[in-house]
């Protein structure tokens, strides 16, 4: 295979991105999620998805979830490779490994969850990487980008498409329902606290909802220039983390994405 | 779809159902409490109990194969499509095991492990428990 040849500031950006997943996939290990983590599951569930689907036909993720040592075997793999694209070289069957790995482990914990999340930054940001030609290297960073914005974006659409926000009452409902497992469970902790205030506070509730539909509209913006990038990884670091504050929704998976937007126009040019 | 985001979370209008459900697993009548964890295990211990007992009331499958099976009519076929993206026949026991040893319990001889729904009243003002029966349960030999 041709090995790529990059610029320095590629190669930083590269070991920030890769930095930032192998983090992600460190926190994985340690919440007990990782592949060794889904050892002897007993149900899975997933959609009409293709990719699911080609693993699941070819019988990989059920022998990963019967077999705790290949799944423990697969975690040092994906560990030891991103260190080895952080710390020493770019290497292309390396990088290719990773990016079908990760997917892999993606599809594995999310059938397992039996929903998708969409945190797919942690796979998706490796795809410019398999490409040796800087051309088509660049074509790929775009399309990852456009796939982002288009991703944001359309989730701030349906909100209002689908009425969302023209509905005072509905982020509120929405906490009391999600919420329904920690009153049961008497849960006191200070995000209890403050989603009975916010449960109560109807109107601040709709507020933080509008900011977020805001914020995910805004990204529009990068159909048509990449000045606004920054802001927009910014604006992302905001949401995301108001979204762990008061929804319990870590963004573990998606945080590469909010590096990408905070340090891909300072590299693409 | 993977690559196809369709994401529309949280924003449709409210559906003014009184009732809402939610599960736990019970572990000698003990609730196995999930909120403390952290994001991804507490999302798999909150979504798993829910997706296994719509299996169990859906006879012992999931919305895959009962898609499977209104699409594909040759029953060879059928059990190859199924065998392969569907669990198939899990014994709840097997399930009732795994959640328990995934939250972190040890799990003793004897010990009774249950897969319990509840019914909460949503309220404007408050929610209030109203019913709640156990799904399945199984004793540890």
């Amino acid at each position: 295979m041709k090995e790529p040849t990059n610029s320095k500031q590629e190669n930083n950006f590269r070991r920030g991105l890769f930095s930032i997943i192998l983090i992600e996939f460190l926190i994985f290990v340690f919440y007990g999620v990782s592949f060794q983590g889904l050892h002897h599951i007993a149900y899975f569930n997933f959609g009409i998805d293709p990719i699911y689907w080609l693993f699941f036909l070819l019988q990989i993720p059920q022998f990963i979830f019967s077999h705790r040592e290949m799944g423990l075997i697969l975690d040092m793999i994906i560990l030891l490779f991103l260190m080895y694209s952080v710390f020493i070289k770019e290497n292309k069957l390396i990088t290719w490994s990773l990016f079908i790995l990760l997917m892999l482990y993606y599809v594995c914990l999310t059938a397992t969850l039996g929903h998708r999340n969409y945190q797919t930054g942690f796979f998706l940001l490796i795809i410019p990487f398999l490409f040796t030609n800087p051309l088509n290297r660049k074509f790929a960073f775009e399309g990852v980008r456009y796939f982002y914005i288009f991703f944001y974006f359309s989730s701030g659409l349906f909100k209002i498409m689908n009425n969302g926000i023209f509905e005072p009452m509905l982020m509120s409902s929405t906490l009391k329902v999600q919420f329904i497992p920690y009153f049961i469970e008497t849960n006191l902790s200070w995000r209890t606290s403050l989603n009975l205030f916010l449960i109560k506070h109807t109107y601040i509730t709709y507020l933080l909802y509008c900011v977020s539909v805001f914020i995910e509209s805004f990204f529009a913006i990068g159909f048509f220039t990449k000045k606004w990038d920054y802001l927009l990884g910014f604006l992302l670091l905001i949401f995301h983390f108001t979204n762990w504050i008061v929804m319990d929704i870590a963004p573990i998976g998606q945080l590469s994405a909010i590096l990408f937007f905070l340090k891909y126009k300072d590299f693409s040019n | 779809m993977i690559f196809l985001p369709y994401n529309d979370m949280f924003s449709s209008k409210i559906q003014h159902s009184k009732f809402k459900k939610c599960y736990f697993v019970k572990l000698n009548n003990d609730r196995i409490k999930f909120t403390d964890f952290p994001y991804w295990k507490k999302d798999i211990l909150e979504q798993a109990p829910l997706k296994f007992a719509d299996y169990i009331n859906n006879n012992n499958q999931n919305q895959l194969a009962i898609f499977l099976k209104s699409k594909i009519h040759d029953s060879s076929n059928l059990f190859f499509w199924k065998s392969r993206l569907t669990p198939l026949q899990k014994k709840p026991s097997d399930w009732l095991s795994w959640y328990v040893r995934f939250s972190g319990n040890k799990i003793n001889k004897n010990d009774s492990i249950s897969l319990v729904e509840y019914q909460i009243s949503i309220e404007p003002d408050f929610q209030m428990l109203k019913d709640s029966f156990t799904i399945c349960k199984t004793i540890n030999n």
